[in-house]
């Protein structure tokens, strides 16, 4: 398994491919809407995380003190966005995910995506992943 | 009066976002602002920075002034008896809460208040706060799938222990110009009074609060091309009379003292503590640009543009467009949509990175949301200011987001 600090740079260089946001959102639409089936009785109201405008569910599973988490969210580049970092987070320790900035969404031009609105779902799910490594540290 | 004369006074308009020009189309949030209302908030900032109704110093006389005749263009602007009629708040919500809290103390267990089912959380959620503390009722007034207020059944709804009615002059979501002239009727017959929410209404509806006979009138002044923190209360001379403060402190009293703090009389007994110095003033010159964008030329466009986007929406595939009100004279150039396949927060983001400032999410009316039965929606506010051009480029960009997204 690559360290987290390579995922993140996989990450940030694919999106450099990318020069156009239109290229970057229909790879984000792309992603999200391949994105791992949630399960639906994993959809309830204590995994859920919400927002005025997006609605995010995450679930999270501890093995053998790495974390491991499932997502799905109602807004498809959403979606997409926590395909990202799943594939970055996934199975890392609770340490490596506490010490992390979660940094590379900005990298890769998605600010707007993390604005830091009552509204947004995304910015929560990632203070939540935060708070689920934080208690396992 | 050409539009791009009009335009020209609004700076932003020339901006570009993504190296795209703004197409700005989130008016009913925060309209914006012309050059005459931010030279007038440098004027005072600048020049004129003082205290307010205290100071006998030259500087302060002047910003007194200044504050005061805006209260004077306020009332003329719509229409009240008297400028101690108007109160001056930071802004639509400030006032809501202002007469929850004041009106409301009058109010006893069991007394009943009518809300209208497409209200904003603001004229939602300080009655709420004040059934709580008084154990009071809260009845809904609802709307038809339409969106229109079931005005028809308000008659069943008051009894003669409905003491206020509360609505919107239009809604924030739907953009229907409400009948609150029959409302105010019908509530009057009742002896209930009514909160008229003019948050979207004072910048489309020419308003006069006499003719109406409305018994309180509420505003902002960031949704009519003024500064934000500045709003308006309007209300009838013998209901604010009889109204206790709200807050303390400041020029809102007579004298003080431990035994005995008698207050200042209308409007100051609300204006607790130091006001919007720069801010107020600013209201005269986004009255005046109010009145000049009632041009007919600007009108006829605005009319033409609402026309073209509400008839493109209402026939593009899997697209629900609420508020439609039989009479489309009835809507403002207001748009909310839900799209099938296609989430509003995406289609906003998309739309963002076209040039286009839209609103997605629940627009503060959740209760609203739910009747309609959506999670959110996507909303595109025009101002007199927009061109048909961008009418036609949000169009024809809605339909690309569309397709990107299904």
């Amino acid at each position: 398994m690559d360290s987290l600090e390579e995922a993140k740079n996989a990450v940030i260089e694919e999106f450099s491919m990318f020069d156009e946001w239109l290229d970057k959102y229909e790879y984000l639409i792309d992603l999200g809407k391949n994105l791992e089936v949630f399960p639906v009785e994993l959809k309830t109201d204590d995994r859920l995380i919400k927002g005025c405008q997006s609605r995010v569910w995450l679930d999270t599973e501890v093995k053998n003190g790495r974390l491991f988490f499932r997502a799905d969210s109602d807004a498809i580049i959403t979606k997409g966005i926590i395909s990202l970092l799943i594939s970055v987070y996934n199975g890392r320790t609770a340490e490596e995910i506490s010490s992390d900035n979660f940094d590379f969404i900005e990298k890769i031009g998605l600010r707007e995506n993390l604005s830091p609105t009552r509204a947004n779902g995304l910015v929560s799910m990632i203070q939540t992943i935060r708070q689920e490594a934080g208690k396992n540290v | 009066m050409n539009i791009e004369e009009i335009r020209s006074q609004f700076p932003q308009l020339k901006e570009r976002v993504y190296g795209k020009s703004l197409v700005y189309l989130d008016n009913a949030a925060t309209s914006l602002r012309p050059v005459s209302v931010v030279e007038k908030w440098d004027e005072i900032s600048l020049k004129y920075n003082s205290n307010l109704h205290r100071a006998v110093h030259h500087t302060a006389v002047v910003a007194t002034e200044e504050y005061e005749s805006a209260r004077e263009s306020v009332r003329d602007f719509i229409g009240a008896e008297s400028s101690d009629e108007i109160v001056f708040t930071s802004g639509t919500t400030h006032s809501l809460n202002l007469l929850a809290a004041c009106l409301g103390n009058s109010l006893k267990e069991g007394d009943e208040i009518i809300i209208s089912e497409s209200e904003h959380h603001s004229n939602i959620v300080p009655w709420q706060l004040l059934s709580e503390r008084k154990n009071l009722n809260i009845k809904v007034l609802p709307i038809d799938d339409n969106g229109n207020l079931r005005v028809d059944i308000l008659p069943s709804l008051l009894t003669e222990k409905t003491r206020i009615c509360c609505v919107a002059q239009i809604s924030n979501v739907l953009g229907i110009i409400n009948p609150v002239g029959e409302i105010i009727r019908l509530c009057h017959a009742n002896g209930t009074l009514v909160v008229l929410d003019g948050a979207q209404g004072i910048v489309h509806e020419t308003t006069n609060v006499r003719d109406i006979d409305c018994d309180f009138y509420v505003f902002s002044a960031h949704k009519m091309y003024g500064a934000s923190g500045v709003g308006v209360l309007y209300g009838k001379r013998n209901l604010l009379e009889n109204m206790p403060p709200f807050m303390g402190g400041g020029e809102m009293i007579e004298s003080v003292s431990w035994t005995h703090t008698t207050y200042a009389p209308i409007p100051r007994r609300f204006e607790a503590g130091t006001q919007n110095i720069s801010g107020v003033p600013a209201i005269k010159p986004a009255i005046e640009m109010v009145k000049m964008l009632r041009d007919k030329e600007i009108q006829d466009n605005y009319n033409a543009l609402g026309a073209y986007v509400y008839t493109e929406l209402s026939r593009e595939e899997g697209v629900r467009l609420f508020g439609t009100p039989s009479d489309p004279s009835q809507k403002i150039p207001l748009f909310s949509i839900a799209v099938e396949g296609a989430h509003h927060e995406d289609l906003a983001l998309i739309l963002d990175k076209m040039g286009i400032a839209t609103r997605s999410g629940r627009m503060c009316a959740d209760p609203l949301m739910d009747r309609l039965g959506v999670s959110g929606m996507l909303r595109a506010s025009f101002a007199p200011y927009n061109t048909m051009e961008e009418a036609e480029y949000f169009i024809t960009c809605l339909r690309k987001a569309i397709k990107m997204l299904r």
